[in-house]
């Protein structure tokens, strides 16, 4: 027991430091003080009569000093009627950014940016004609939000527009240093699991020699799920076959599918659970785990990131991790229900 | 090959195939697929099975024919 009690209070002091460390960094990301940027604030003033409006809109430029890594933050508060879009271009009229609402508040993601100087044209949409002439201009898609907007016909508009800058850590290494601290504390998770899931002091599973040839098997069955997932991926690849998901998402489901099959074919044949193993303990820990990735799956659905130009985002994976946790469960269940059965007999 | 030899001298010492299983130190499963005659075992998992039954090599595991 005491060896247990070490290694579970090592792993959760590992995970405080992480924890700590990730929200460190956080902060020190988005310190103010320290970081290059810039804002400006404009009002602008748009009448409309019968549908005409009597100015388009109007131009305003601000200078970034130093090239680097910038986000936009973007804020106005419209009354309904009057759709705004504003295009953020830099000094050769190429187009770095554009938004369009009614009202607005949003950071857009990191951009590589020059010193030099930008021009923001900000656009007072009236009717679907002039909101379709801004998408085009600034090469945006035109949503069927835009076209349909109930646009007001008379009234008047005084909207203050702020515009600000902030230099910020590029997507990818933000991406990379929370990819690295999720899989650090997952594995420490999955160590504190593994020895609360052992019987006595024994921190590894044992099998018996029976269970030793049955988890060999199922490892060469995953082991050729997994190439022949690999070798459809190369082919279709090969022949430039658009997949239903993103090629890193696709190995993922490869990998995914491979693990179920190792999983299940164990399970089936009595070789995954250890003889020193808590049996029940684990099968809740396995239909936690894919409700949870379930759940999180349902709040990607409804945000509407899991497709992503028209393939799986990798936003996809924990539904597919949920399902695979949840497919384990099932079987594991089954299982119980047929030794239960035998027993009887 | 059905083991009903094995079964028997369990059955005998009014032992369930979890106790002859943790005697043994194999699971369950193990012992009821080696009585089914779904697996056969390695000598050492025979001799263990053997001393814990408290019979012989061939009165457990010698195909009867040789008798």
């Amino acid at each position: 027991m005491k060896k247990k009690i070490i290694l579970i209070l090592i792993c959760v002091f590992l995970a405080l430091i992480v924890i700590a460390s990730l929200i460190g960094f956080w902060n020190i990301k988005c310190k103010d003080t320290e970081s290059k940027g810039g804002a400006f604030d404009v009002v602008g003033k748009v009448t409309v009569t019968d549908g005409v409006r009597d100015t388009t809109g109007f131009t305003k430029e601000f200078i970034i000093e130093d090239s680097g890594t910038y986000c936009f933050y973007v804020e106005w508060n419209a009354q309904e009627g009057l759709i705004t879009g504003i295009n953020i271009m830099d000094e050769t009229g190429k187009n770095i950014t554009a938004f369009t609402a009614e009202s607005m508040y949003m950071e857009t993601f990191p951009m590589e940016l020059k010193a030099g100087t930008y021009t923001a044209d900000i656009n007072f949409l009236t009717d679907a004609e002039s909101a379709v002439a801004f998408c085009e201009s600034a090469k945006i898609e035109q949503t069927t939000s835009l076209k349909e907007y109930a646009y007001k016909k008379n009234g008047t508009w005084e909207t203050t527009y702020h515009v600000s800058w902030k230099e910020c850590m590029q997507e990818n290494v933000v991406l990379k240093i929370c990819l690295v601290g999720g899989l650090l504390l997952g594995g420490l998770a999955t160590v504190v699991i593994l020895t609360l899931t052992k019987k006595g002091e024994e921190l590894t599973g044992k099998f018996d020699e029976r269970q030793e040839i049955a988890r060999g098997r199922a490892f060469k069955y995953s082991f050729y799920t997994l190439m022949g997932g690999n070798i459809v991926l190369a082919v279709l690849d090969l022949l430039e076959i658009q997949l239903f998901s993103r090629t890193d998402v696709s190995m993922f489901i490869s990998i995914f599918i491979a693990i179920g099959v190792f999983a299940c074919t164990c399970i089936w044949n009595d070789a995954y659970f250890a003889l020193n193993e808590k049996r029940g303990s684990l099968m809740v820990i396995f239909a936690l785990v894919g409700i949870m990735n379930i759940v999180v799956a349902v709040r990607i659905i409804l945000s509407g990131t899991l497709i992503q130009e028209g393939a799986l985002s990798q936003f996809g994976l924990n539904l597919l991790g949920g399902i695979v946790f949840i497919v384990i469960f099932i079987v594991m269940w089954l299982k119980r229900i047929k030794e239960r059965k035998e027993e009887q007999e | 090959m059905k083991n009903l030899r094995m079964k028997s001298a369990r059955a005998a010492l009014d032992m369930s195939q979890q106790d002859l299983a943790d005697k043994v130190g194999v699971s369950r499963q193990t012992i009821n697929s080696i009585e089914k005659g779904d697996y056969n075992p390695t000598i050492h998992l025979c001799i263990d099975i053997c001393k814990a039954l408290g019979k012989t090599l061939d009165e457990l595991f010698w195909e009867e024919s040789f008798l």
